[in-house]
């Protein structure tokens, strides 16, 4: 052997050692385990806050957004991948001015509000809620809450009369000491209770505000000012108060107030929720109506909705207090999204969804009252982790299942809510089966194939179950309006063969309608003659159709399918209903007209 | 060409002789140690250790790691296989070496296979800096069939090497060569990782043999854009091809020269 060869099987041994030196994954989670736990929202319109995008993917892991672009599907191929398409993703919403107890945050979330910024609890329920929002990879399954802690008031003054004894202010020179108790406390910021004239009840003074504001910025804190009139307003702002936890319903010259506000920066939140319930006008019967339409039971909060601060309707003021947010959007001025729930009228999380219709009838736009609950009060109140879809911001986000650029209630239609990245949970009750007591009309095909419930008709056939029966459906134009005409093939070698037209009754599968109150399903009916098959799918009896067997001849004839043979337990939980024809058929030719409940 | 497939292999000696032969003269090339081994290492210390380490959720040192690789094995290809092909044509070796008993396809080989050693060294020398300095841990079976993929993937470069300079004369073949070689780098994603690039330029990317490679290497650490494994292979083997054949029918015209 000579020196080259050793050279050559040295360098050899040398490479072998160096393979196996190169560092390799520890034994435990793999790698793939981690990458299952992002979730992936493909191809959605997005608003992150600012702007919008179209058909853009959202990938989120950890509580936190990883990764907003396009084509991500490629990347992130362990994800697990929400089809997003034609469904609009809005950042977690931020209610500016509530007060916060009991289970208030989990309430709030359902509706899509991730977090609260309370104006004034008791802050021994502060103390054990401001922790969970610091721990992004926690299911807390709430909102995170901000919170003023206790407010700062005169004696007497407003804020006292809750039931529960709170520290007060008696003057200026208490201030200082006054704002460290409070920070000491853990107030998130500062709210201070200020009347310029003290009409109704007793106020701190001017120079105690000008002094309460001073030191609370000394020690790096907001000071917000509740306020009801011009005059206060004005009085906070001229002191340097950070912003406006409510607006006003004054006719005035708002000039000087809104030129200083825009040029410091200084924001209001008009919480036009409680200021209609003050003067007694009514917002919350189509905002409840709304939600009930997206399967949402808000039966228990409908007493607290629909109850208002005062019973005389007074609608100039309503509308006065509308135009003066108006003037600030024109001059500027930063408005944010706030409700004070659950003052009553209001509720958690439902009325930000108000909140946000009154600011676009005060003339914001969709996008402005948007931002209004999602960047604005991020911005405002310096949180630097939420109020936009960015990498790195936490993964608070509603899908929307449209665009509210359309129709800003369409924030109404929330499809999912997710916290910290996780799925927000249906609350059993909204779970509970909608009853139908009025007959409704399931179809009647003149201008589309929809039913009165929002749901659409389509082709059902074995298919589903690898059988080869084949359907399809057409809508013909005749003298008394449209019907449905079916046409296709029945697989015989099928062990139970199928084609027909179907209808679910609720938006999901494993939602059903409780049509225990029905009489009877009619419907008008022509075809190839013989006997068909109405079938009820009920969520109390999976994978079983109730079958009611039914005949058709060649002629237009009304067919009344009783319902009182159902067992009452199937029929409380219906998911959807189908016409079909089966094994006695080799073709389907039939046609369908007016379906009714009764 | 008949003549070089049909004087395989006479003499393993002489092919042995050939190869410690060139290697050496390589090693004695300053001009082609120093951009060929130091640059793929030094840009990847550069964009994929000191400037990225965050990016791609802290995945950026291997993805880099492994495109850069691509890039450092396309260098020895190019210019230690065919520039210097080229310039041994220049020289007139090529000529000398063409009427040696020494069967010509060995001199090929021994040339292939110096290439090879350079684009190991490398691999090695990526490898170690990733994992010493970029936490880059991968399985062995990871490790190991990256670079094998990276040895093998020197082909068609080998090949596009040898094509430009057998229609190209010896040091317009480097500048030619460069001119293909830092684009086509940059354009398939192997200094800027192509998911940063716009759909289009990740569409364009697709005409260049770098940017398939780079996607098989790729795929080994599941951080590929998502095409087929089949587009891959079949885009290098067709473009291996089309190389061979230009360099064959640039081969028979020096021959005829």
């Amino acid at each position: 052997m000579n020196y080259k060869n050793i050279t050559i099987i040295l360098t050899l041994l040398l490479l072998i050692t160096f393979f196996l030196w190169l560092p390799e994954p520890e034994m435990g989670p793999k790698k793939s385990d981690i990458n299952n736990e992002i979730t992936l929202i493909t191809s959605s319109t997005v608003f992150d806050g600012d702007l919008w995008s179209a058909a853009t993917d959202i990938a989120f892991s950890n509580g936190l957004i990883v990764e907003v672009g396009t084509n991500l599907l490629s990347k992130y191929k362990n994800a697990k991948v929400i089809n997003g398409k034609g469904k609009t993703i809005i950042p977690g919403l931020i209610d500016a001015h509530t007060h916060a107890w009991g289970d208030a945050l989990e309430k709030a979330v359902k509706f899509g509000v991730t977090t609260e910024l309370d104006m004034f609890t008791n802050n021994a329920f502060a103390i054990t809620q401001r922790q969970s929002r610091v721990n992004n990879q926690q299911n807390t399954q709430q909102a995170d809450l901000f919170s003023a802690g206790t407010l700062v008031t005169s004696p007497d003054g407003h804020g006292t009369e809750y039931g529960f004894k709170i520290p007060t202010i008696e003057d200026a020179s208490q201030a200082e000491e006054f704002v460290l108790s409070r920070i000491e406390e853990g107030s998130d910021y500062i709210k201070i209770v200020y009347n310029a004239t003290s009409r109704w009840m007793p106020s701190i003074n001017k120079e105690t505000l000008q002094a309460l504001i001073k030191s609370t910025h000394t020690h790096g804190k907001l000071a917000v000012v509740h306020i009801s009139d011009y005059d206060s307003a004005l009085h906070a702002i001229e002191a340097g108060a950070d912003g406006l936890v409510h607006s006003f319903m004054d006719e005035t010259d708002m000039q000087p107030l809104v030129t200083l506000m825009s040029t410091n920066a200084q924001f209001v939140i008009p919480t036009l929720s409680v200021m209609d319930s003050m003067v007694g006008k009514e917002n919350s019967q189509q905002l409840i109506s709304d939600f009930t339409n997206q399967g949402v039971d808000l039966n228990s909060e409908k007493a607290q909705l629909t109850a208002k601060l005062s019973e005389t309707h007074n609608a100039s003021a309503s509308k006065q207090a509308k135009l003066n947010v108006n003037i600030f959007l024109k001059a500027g001025v930063l408005i944010l999204a706030g409700t004070d729930a659950p003052n009553p009228g209001t509720a958690h999380g439902i009325s930000l969804h108000g909140e946000l219709a009154l600011l676009v009838q005060s003339g914001l736009t969709p996008t402005q009252a948007l931002q209004a609950a999602t960047s604005n009060p991020a911005k405002a109140f310096k949180l630097t982790d939420r109020g936009f879809l960015k990498v790195g911001m936490k993964a608070d986000l509603l899908l929307l299942n449209d665009d509210p650029r359309a129709n800003i209630t369409n924030t109404r239609k929330i499809n999912s809510v997710y916290k910290n990245g996780f799925l927000i949970k249906k609350s059993d009750k909204s779970l509970a089966n909608k009853k139908i007591t009025q007959p409704i009309k399931l179809a009647d095909f003149d201008t589309d194939l929809n039913s009165a419930l929002a749901t659409q008709w389509m082709i059902t056939t074995d298919e589903m179950f690898k059988g080869k029966s084949s359907a399809q459906l057409k809508r013909v134009n005749s003298s008394t309006g449209a019907f449905i005409h079916i046409t296709g093939k029945i697989d015989p070698q099928f062990s139970f063969p199928w084609a027909g037209i179907y209808l679910p009754m609720a938006k999901s599968n494993n939602l059903g309608v409780d049509i225990s109150g029905m009489v009877s399903i009619n419907f008008k009916a022509k075809g190839k003659a013989g006997d068909y098959k109405l079938l009820l799918f009920s969520t109390n009896q999976p994978m079983r159709p109730i079958e009611i067997i039914f005949t058709v001849t060649d002629s237009w004839e009304d067919i009344h399918l009783l319902l009182e043979q159902v067992p009452q337990g199937l029929l409380q939980s219906i998911s959807a209903i189908a016409l079909v024809a089966g094994s006695n058929h080799d073709e389907i030719k039939i046609s369908f007209d007016d379906i009714w409940l009764l | 060409m008949n003549q070089l497939i049909s004087s395989f292999p006479t003499s393993f000696r002489s092919l042995k002789k050939e190869f410690s032969l060139d290697f050496n003269m390589s090693l004695r090339e300053p001009a082609f140690i120093v951009p060929t081994l130091l640059f793929p290492l030094m840009f990847y210390v550069f964009f994929g250790l000191l400037f990225s380490q965050k990016g791609m959720d802290g995945q950026m040192p291997t993805f880099l790691m492994v495109t850069y690789g691509v890039f450092g094995i396309m260098s020895p290809a190019l210019f230690g296989f065919g520039a210097s092909v080229a310039m041994d044509r220049d020289k007139g070796w090529l000529a000398i070496k063409q009427v040696s008993p020494m069967p010509p396809l060995q001199f090929m080989c021994a040339k292939l296979f110096s290439a090879m050693v350079f684009a190991c060294a490398i691999i090695v020398g990526l490898f170690c800096l990733g994992a010493i300095f970029g936490d880059v841990v991968l399985a062995r079976s990871q490790w190991l069939s990256l670079a094998a993929l990276l040895l093998v993937g020197t082909l068609p470069f080998c090949a596009l090497g040898l094509a430009v300079a057998f229609l190209v004369k010896g040091n317009a073949a480097v500048a030619v060569l460069n001119l293909i070689y830092l684009p086509s780098a940059f354009l398939s994603g192997l200094w800027i990782p192509i998911n940063y690039f716009p759909q289009w330029l990740q569409q364009v990317a697709n005409i260049f043999p770098p940017f398939h490679l780079s996607q098989l290497a790729l795929k080994i650490i599941d951080k590929d854009i998502g095409q087929s494994v089949a587009v891959h292979i079949s885009a290098l083997l067709f473009s291996t091809a089309v190389f061979l054949t230009i360099a064959i029918w640039g081969y028979k015209k020096s021959q005829t020269e």
